[in-house]
């Protein structure tokens, strides 16, 4: 850019090009571009939060009911592990007996209760299998509760828990 | 007396010989500037509302948060009482346990904010910046000689104050007593 310093602004000064307009605008998206996605980014995470958070209330239930049945086995005299058998199981939070997993079908969530369940409602992200085994026949079983979700973004998250029962009142 | 104004071509900056910017040019700047505007700041409020809307998600998984687990740890050791309810028709709108060090403690949903009283002292455990708009709790097992432990679900459904890009949470948990009651 030449400036004539004879007349100041001269019908023969250059004013930008199109070229330095281009790369000025392409530094500015650049910019936002980046701000825009550090604070998608951000959104994401709180989401990504919020769902494990929801997940690990889920996973505590799937620990909990196991315990629970365990616990039952004693009142009604049944041996260690009656209602806890080894393998892949389904539960909700009043069942009485594990289930068998199947296709293992997401939880589902009914607004006008607020529960979530297998029973009514519409369809969560969330899916949850507990895993039985044996550690210790008759004296220590292990319980390891996986519940999986889809995030936004489609990648597959768990929340894990285990628990060690036994048979120890 | 009429002013006689006469300027010389050349000699002045701004004179009929020499190119300022012309009404195109100018409209065409005017134009530009405010497309370049109107777009900085669409993806300024946009931004905005997405920082917004992190905010209000993390204030409500706070709370969320460490309500449930202060009540879970608490319930866990405590011995439930009942009556057990009949879910998900008509869950039990609040929750009295006895803690073995803390004493009778009741869980409810009050003006859209958690209460725990303990042994008659009323404190709130949510922060202001957020409001609990359910409370329930699923209570079986309570019944003495049932053959069954007793067994609490809470569901509990908390949204932020803030109106604007408002987050709100679904939660629930379920708990098994520690203490063995037949």
């Amino acid at each position: 850019m030449k400036f004539n310093s004879k007349t100041g602004s001269s019908r023969f000064q250059s004013g930008f090009t199109l070229v330095e307009l281009l790369v000025a605008i392409f530094l500015f998206s650049l910019a936002f571009t980046a701000t825009t996605f550090v604070l998608t980014l951000n959104l994401g995470s709180a989401t990504s939060i919020k769902n494990s958070f929801v997940a690990s209330g889920l996973a505590q239930e799937g620990i909990e009911v196991a315990r629970n049945l365990r616990d039952n086995d004693w009142f009604s005299g049944s041996p260690f592990g009656t209602s806890i058998p080894n393998g892949t199981y389904i539960a909700q939070w009043n069942s009485q007996a594990l289930a068998p997993v199947g296709s293992n079908p997401n939880i589902k969530f009914d607004g006008a209760s607020g529960l979530f369940s297998y029973g009514s409602g519409t369809d969560t992200i969330f899916n949850r299998s507990l895993t039985i085994d044996t550690v210790t026949p008759g004296v220590e079983k292990r319980v390891v509760v996986i519940v999986s979700w889809q995030e936004r973004s489609g990648s597959t998250k768990t929340v894990s828990a285990e628990e060690h029962l036994f048979n120890w009142k | 007396m009429t002013p006689r104004i006469h300027i010389k071509p050349g000699t002045y900056h701004s004179s009929a010989g020499q190119a300022g910017f012309t009404l195109f040019e100018t409209l065409l700047v005017i134009l530009l500037f405010s497309i370049m505007v109107v777009l900085m700041g669409s993806i300024f409020i946009g931004s905005l509302n997405l920082q917004r809307k992190a905010f209000n998600l993390q204030q409500a998984e706070e709370n969320a948060s460490f309500v449930l687990e202060a009540m879970a740890k608490e319930i866990r050791v405590s011995q439930i009482s009942g009556p057990d309810t009949n879910c998900p028709a008509t869950p039990a709108v609040s929750l009295s346990i006895t803690h073995p060090v803390n004493g009778n403690i009741i869980y409810s949903l009050s003006g859209n904010s958690i209460h725990r009283n303990v042994n008659g002292t009323d404190s709130i455990m949510n922060s202001n910046s957020v409001e609990f708009t359910n409370l329930k709790f699923c209570i079986s097992g309570a019944a003495v000689d049932d053959g069954k432990q007793p067994r609490v679900t809470i569901m509990a459904s908390v949204r932020s104050v803030k109106t604007q890009q408002q987050a709100s949470i679904n939660v629930q948990t379920t708990l098994s007593q520690r203490f063995l009651s037949n």
